[in-house]
């Protein structure tokens, strides 16, 4: 049985009038099952890219991705909508979050459309959002906003966690908190989360490291030495 | 973009409907102006002459008057369809003919067509004068078939609506031109006037001018006509009195003829009989001859018998005269002794008178003797008197004398002397006195003597007188005696010769006998021969008479056939006459009939064609009234949306622009310049697109019903104007207003995105009970409706609006459309109505009983009036109905609207129709007052209000009119139903042109037609729901599009965020549109509702008099207008998700900006 993600000569090419944008080329990693992975890479290596790709967000030119054994680069638009809504969870760098729904609601918004949602206010407890969670995301700090997405994400119970910067919105202190969070929910819940970040000293949490560079994978590392991100410094 | 599409679509509805009825009506005037179309058609029910028309034409501002001839006929065509047409004759300078196909007939066998009923192909068809027509209707026309040489088109018939006719079905289907040629009549039926005056159609100028020209022209009408009338009586009259001449002369020649003929005839007649009498006599005299013979035979017999007596008495007689002859001669001698002695006694006699004369001549001269001397001696006694007297008288004289003398003397006036000489004077006086006295005393002695003479004297003579008196009467008897003497001789005498002469008397006679004797044998003789002869004569006379008789036989026949021969004559003569007369009492009858003719003066206003487009014209403005306005509110609240949002979403840019240094006004004027230029792109493009397009479809639309020529492009500058003003208000207003609010923030504010707009719970979810039953994603969409009130309401007024505008639309049609079928089918149920000349009387009621097989059911006369109805607020004219109670209810069925039953007013009410009621705020109970146009008035209580579509009512029951008026009401007016089995069109037209042949019927109307004909005036309506669909859905679409869209914008990190969590493609729509499509039915409950009431709004506006529209939208109207609407709606929306499904997942990663 193969790994649990898998990119195998995975490339994107964007088209703009008559110029062709490489994005991606000979992208090949493996993630496994219940891994925390970051995606490391400068801005413009084509890390959205690959995140886009896996949670089915944007498809590829050539090249196969799997998850669990299933091929997404073959699904059609629903079966995409359809992976996203079981399998994947999102984690967004501006939390995204509908305005008009208190922290629950948002919780409940995507718990809702799932096979075996989570239950939304207990999730939400898990994120330690309890006595906000009847609070509209605008009363709501960027830290607490973010939990909220996470929590989210989680209600989703999806097998699979993607999280674009998810610090990249908020202070050193409350980054940190989410980030705790994420590997929390990993090691806790046993999710698979890939992390994408610029930031090079989160790798240290990581179980595997990818780093993306100019459009390819440079680089997959796997950490024998994870630190609690409470012990990361940046 | 979105302000361009609005502004154009504001504008271009706008300026379109504004532009439309000005535009037709444009197009409709220079139609009418090109063809040169009317103002007054004149009719007279004798016609006019072309002196009439020039008469006319030279009145005052009159361009141009034109005669012209036009009949009703009947036709046939080819295929044998049949119908009435209406012929006109060519016009030359007035209702010219638009040429469709084909060519101008021009010799008297061809005709042009209606451009409706015949094409193209049936150019050099034929077309027949069908049999049916009336002997009378077909002498108008010179031929029985005309060749179709060209299709026209007629001003005169602007509309597809051809009239109706008292022929045939009583339905024209079209109209036919001849040639003047082709018609074979010296007059002219109608007289064409335009004026010179340029007014706009239907203008208020015009329709002023023409009141003025109406009085005017009613008494130039009424001249010509009655020229025309007094012609053609005299042309008549004249005629006639020819006629009449003409009879008369041959009545007279004729009869003179017959009456020779009857006196030959008579004098034949006269012959024959006196032959006949002739005839008679002549056997009369014939068989009186016969026995004549015989009796003279027999005669004859006792003649010859007699004679033989005769000759016996003869010798008898003979012997007899013989004796007595000799006994008169002794008498004779015996005489003339006796005569001698008497002669002797007479001369005795004579001797002794005559001594007798002597003396009694002596006594006579002695008597006159005596009576001279008594006479001198009276005359001597005389004069003794008078001497005597003389005497005394000197005396006297003497005395006084002395006297004298002696007092003289003693007075001494005298001496001496004087006084003696005077004595003796007196006594010489004294002296011869004395003497003359003494003279006097002899001659009285004398006289004394002389008297007693005389005395002696009378004695003697008496005594002779005695004496001669006694011999006298002894002389008188001897005379007697002798006379007597002298008598009884002569006496003798006589006896004598009578014996003498009886004698020779006897004589004679005997003599005579003796002749008569011989005379008597002889004639005897004769007779016999006589006798003889005429028996011979008899026979031949008898002869004769058997051949006269046969003569008299034959004349006899000849004259019974002469007699025959008259009579038949006769008989014929009298026909003819009789024939020639009554031809001329027809002809005077006629004459008499002509009756002084009816004249009309119509104007544009009795054009069927003219007057529908003015009203349908009406309807498009009282639309293009009230729908653009809605469409700039719209208009304005979408630019403010836009505007609003394209500020906000360029915060930023502005915010960097004013931390440039860029002042306001050139930030505010980029954003100004930009909606402005929208604003203007749009205004341009929808105005012209508008101003071309609505029109164009409109009259296309109206071209199925009208025939005119194409419409021309208008382009009203004030309406532009307006346009520009308003749209650059509406987009520029907005974009300023969103600009301040921005600009007034600093540079730093603006550079920051603007925080989302928070989210609020909504005040459902206080309801908590409704809250909670609602499932997530609806209280998401509940939420997020809420959110923008701003949106809100523009969805909601946006998408009630379309609905209120569909509801309008359908509804225009639902009032308008069935007023005809509910005012003839609900109200009105009589089938058709008749107005009379006259006032309906018995004689009418039989003829329609007559009728009764042509399916006629009941009817009943009511009397229908032109009242004014006279109220505080103004005077409005009525139809004033009294009828009869127990038979209106088949032919009137009054309701409310509200569709209870009101019973037939009773005396003193009226019930009256419910737009009057309405309009002059009548309820039942108020007192009405109405006036007729002598100004008698009538006050009734009003007891029901009617539900009522056309025209404006008041029923009375005839009652109440007789107690008021004081008089019988006028019934000129008859509702007529037909018989229920028989109920369809093709009988109320037979019926109808049945009942136009009764000589008392001016005019029937079959209800089914009017129906029909409203019905069909009522379909141009779909044009308008029509119209007011794509309205209605343009404002939809740019309403929801614009809304949708600013919607999809602003939250398109929203839905790229729920895609990415795997909302599928159909959830994300839900997602999104959920909210539309709950604010399109909020929208549409909303529209509902505003569209009741705009459309009794659109419904007041376009009030047209004597139409009181039916207020009201059917229930299938309101659905239709909802379903369209969501249909709109729908249709955004799918369009939308196209747009949805574009948004692309990455989005969600961006930032805010």
């Amino acid at each position: 049985m193969s790994a649990f993600v898998s990119f195998r000569n995975v490339k994107k090419v964007y088209k703009t009038g008559e110029v062709e944008i490489t994005a991606l080329h000979d992208v090949d990693f493996e993630v496994e099952k219940g891994e925390f992975c970051v995606i490391v890479g400068a801005s413009g290596a084509g890390k959205t890219t690959i995140l886009n790709i896996l949670g089915g967000m944007d498809t590829l030119t050539s090249g196969s991705v799997f998850l669990d054994g299933q091929e997404i680069s073959s699904y059609g638009r629903r079966q995409l909508t359809s992976y996203r809504r079981y399998d994947v969870g999102f984690v967004f760098q501006f939390y995204n979050l509908v305005q008009n729904l208190t922290a629950l609601e948002n919780v409940e918004l995507a718990a809702q459309i799932c096979r075996e949602p989570l239950d939304a206010a207990t999730v939400l407890e898990q994120v330690g959002l309890k006595e906000r969670s009847n609070n509209f995301p605008a009363q709501l700090s960027g830290g607490e906003q973010q939990r909220v997405a996470i929590a989210r994400a989680l209600a989703k119970n999806p097998k699979l966690l993607l999280c674009d910067e998810p610090t990249g919105a908020l202070d050193y202190r409350t980054g940190k908190a989410v980030l705790k969070l994420l590997q929390d929910t990993c090691r806790n819940m046993g999710k698979t989360v890939i992390v994408i970040t610029h930031n090079q000293a989160l790798t240290a949490m990581a179980d595997r490291i990818i780093t993306v560079k100019s459009g390819t994978v440079a680089d997959t590392i796997l950490n024998e030495h994870i630190v609690d991100i409470s012990e990361i410094e940046w | 973009m979105a302000i361009f599409a609005i502004i154009a679509l504001g504008v271009g509805f706008f300026a379109g409907l504004k532009v439309t009825r000005p535009g037709i009506t444009a197009s409709v005037e220079e139609y009418l102006e090109k063809y040169s179309f009317y103002d007054y058609r004149l009719l007279s029910t004798l016609g006019f002459e072309q002196e009439d028309v020039d008469f006319l034409a030279a009145g005052e501002d009159v361009e141009a008057a034109e005669g012209a001839v036009s009949f009703d006929v009947l036709y046939r065509l080819e295929d044998g369809s049949q119908g009435a047409v209406k012929t006109y004759s060519l016009p030359q300078r007035l209702n010219t003919l638009k040429l469709v196909w084909g060519r101008m007939p021009e010799a008297e066998g061809e005709c042009a067509a209606d451009s409706n009923l015949f094409g193209k192909s049936d150019l050099g068809g034929r077309i027949w004068l069908s049999e049916d027509n009336k002997e009378e209707d077909l002498e108008h026309f010179s031929c029985r078939e005309y060749e179709i040489v060209g299709i026209v088109q007629s001003p005169l018939y602007l509309q597809y609506e051809r009239g109706n006719t008292s022929l045939g079905t009583g339905r024209l289907d079209g109209y036919l031109y001849l040639t003047e040629d082709g018609y074979d009549v010296d007059y002219f039926t109608d007289i064409y006037v335009k004026f010179s005056g340029d007014f706009g159609l239907y203008s208020a100028e015009y329709e002023a001018f023409i009141e003025g020209k109406n009085g005017i022209w009613e008494d130039l009408t009424e001249e010509a006509a009655g020229r025309r009338y007094n012609s053609i009586r005299d042309t008549a009259e004249e005629e006639l009195a020819e006629a009449r001449e003409e009879l008369e002369e041959k009545r007279t020649e004729g009869e003179e003829e017959l009456e020779e003929a009857q006196k030959t005839l008579a004098e034949a007649e006269k012959e024959l009989a006196e032959g006949e009498e002739a005839l008679a006599d002549a056997e009369d005299e014939l068989a009186e001859g016969e026995r004549t013979l015989e009796k003279e035979r027999r005669q004859l017999e006792d003649a010859r018998a007699q004679l033989e007596g005769k000759e016996q008495e003869l010798a008898d007689a003979e012997a007899a005269i013989a004796e007595n002859e000799a006994k008169l001669r002794d008498a004779d001698s015996l005489l003339a002794g006796k005569e001698s002695e008497l002669a002797e006694g007479e001369a005795l006699m004579a001797q002794k008178e005559a001594e007798l004369v002597q003396g009694e001549a002596g006594l006579a001269e002695a008597k006159d003797a005596w009576q001279d001397s008594s006479r001198e001696i009276e005359a001597g006694k005389l004069q003794l008197a008078e001497g005597q007297e003389q005497i005394l008288a000197g005396r006297a004289e003497l005395a006084r004398q002395r006297e004298e003398l002696t007092f003289a003397y003693g007075a001494g006036l005298i001496g001496q002397e004087a006084y003696d000489a005077g004595l003796a004077a007196i006594a010489a006086g004294e002296a011869e006195i004395d003497a003359q006295e003494t003279i006097l005393r002899e001659k009285e002695q004398e006289l004394l003597q002389g008297e007693a003479a005389l005395t002696a004297a009378w004695q003697q003579i008496s005594e002779d007188e005695q004496l001669l008196t006694e011999g006298r009467q002894a002389l008188e008897q001897g005379k007697e005696e002798l006379a007597q003497g002298r008598g009884a001789l002569e006496d003798a005498k006589a006896d004598v010769s009578a014996g003498w002469q009886e004698l020779n008397e006897g004589k004679a006679e005997l003599a005579e006998g003796r002749a008569a004797f011989e005379d008597g044998r002889r004639e005897i003789a004769k007779g016999e021969e006589a006798l003889a002869d005429a028996a011979r004569d008899m026979d031949e006379a008898k002869a004769t008479l058997e051949e006269k008789e046969e003569e008299l036989a034959e004349a006899k026949k000849e004259y019974t056939d002469g007699l025959e021969e008259y009579q038949d004559a006769r008989k014929e003569f009298d026909g003819k006459i009789a024939d020639a007369e009554k031809e001329l009492a027809d002809a005077e009858e006629e004459l008499a009939e002509l009756k002084e003719p009816d004249t009309y003066v119509l104007g544009r206003d009795a054009n069927m064609g003219y007057v529908c487009f003015e009203n349908d014209s009406k309807i498009v403005e009282g639309i293009a009234n009230i729908f653009p306005v809605f469409f700039f509110l719209v208009a304005a609240l979408v630019c403010i949306t836009t505007m609003n949002r394209m500020v906000e979403e360029q915060r930023t840019q502005i915010g960097v622009l004013k931390a440039l240094g860029y002042g306001e006004i050139t930030i505010m004027s980029k954003y100004l310049t930009y909606s402005g230029l929208a604003a203007v792109t749009g205004c341009i493009f929808g105005f012209f697109l508008g101003t071309w397009g609505f029109p164009e479809v409109i009259w296309y639309c109206y071209g199925m019903m009208y025939s005119a020529d194409p419409i021309f492009y208008v382009f009203d500058w004030r309406l532009a104007a307006i346009s520009i003003v308003v749209s650059l208000l509406c987009s520029m207003g907005a974009t300023w207003f969103s600009c301040r609010v921005e600009l007034v923030q600093v540079a730093a504010a603006l550079m920051r995105p603007k925080a989302p707009k928070a989210g609020k719970r909504v005040i459902l979810e206080r309801i908590t009970f409704l809250w909670k039953r609602l499932s997530f994603l609806h209280k998401v969409s509940m939420r997020n409706i809420f959110r923008y009130k701003r949106r809100l309401f523009m969805m909601v007024v946006g998408i009630s609006g379309c609905t209120a505008l569909l509801v309008t639309g359908f509804g225009v049609k639902d009032s308008i459309a069935d007023i005809a079928a509910k005012q003839f089918g609900e109200i009105q149920t009589c089938d058709i109505s008749i107005s009379l000349k006259e006032r309906a009387d018995g004689s009418l009621e039989e003829k329609l009983l007559a009728l009764g097989s042509e399916g006629m059911g009941e009817y009943t006369c009511v009397m229908e009036k032109n009242m004014d109805l006279v109220t505080e607020e103004g005077v409005k004219s009525v139809i004033l109905v009294a009828g009869k109670e127990e038979e209106m209810a088949s032919f009137l069925d009054l309701h409310t609207a509200a569709g209870k039953d009101i019973a037939y007013p009773g005396p003193g009410e009226a019930v009256i129709s419910n737009k009057i009621a309405e309009d002059y705020h009548l309820r039942p109970g108020n007192q009405i007052t109405l006036r007729a146009e002598d100004m008698r008035t009538i006050t009734v209580r009003v007891s029901g209000v009617y539900e009522n579509y056309l025209y404006n009512y008041v029923h009375v029951s005839e009652e109440t009119w007789r107690e008021q008026m004081k008089e019988e009401p006028e019934r000129k007016t008859v509702y007529l139903n037909l018989e229920a089995e028989k109920e369809d069109l093709l009988t109320a037209h037979g019926l109808s042109a049945e009942l136009m042949k009764l000589d008392e019927v001016l005019n029937v109307t079959v209800n089914e037609d009017t129906m029909e004909r409203i019905g069909n005036m009522m379909a141009s309506l779909d044009i308008i729901v029509v119209v007011v669909i794509l309205c209605a859905a343009g404002l939809a679409f740019i309403v929801l599009y614009n809304l949708t869209n600013i919607n999809i914008t602003e939250r398109i990190r929203e839905i790229a965020t729920i895609k990415v969590l795997g909302f599928y493609k159909k959830e994300t729509a839900a997602y999104v549109f959920r909210e539309n499509i709950l604010l399109t039915i909020l929208g549409i409950t909303a529209g509902l509702v505003l569209g009741h009431f705009l459309h009794a709004f659109v419904m007041g506006e376009i009030r047209i008099d004597m139409i009181s529209f039916d207020i009201y939208v059917k229930p299938v109207s309101y659905v239709y207008s909802s379903l369209l609407t969501l249909a709109f709606a729908g249709t955004v929306n799918w369009f939308m998700s196209g747009k949805l499904e574009g948004i692309s997942m990455t989005e969600s990663l961006k930032s805010v900006d």
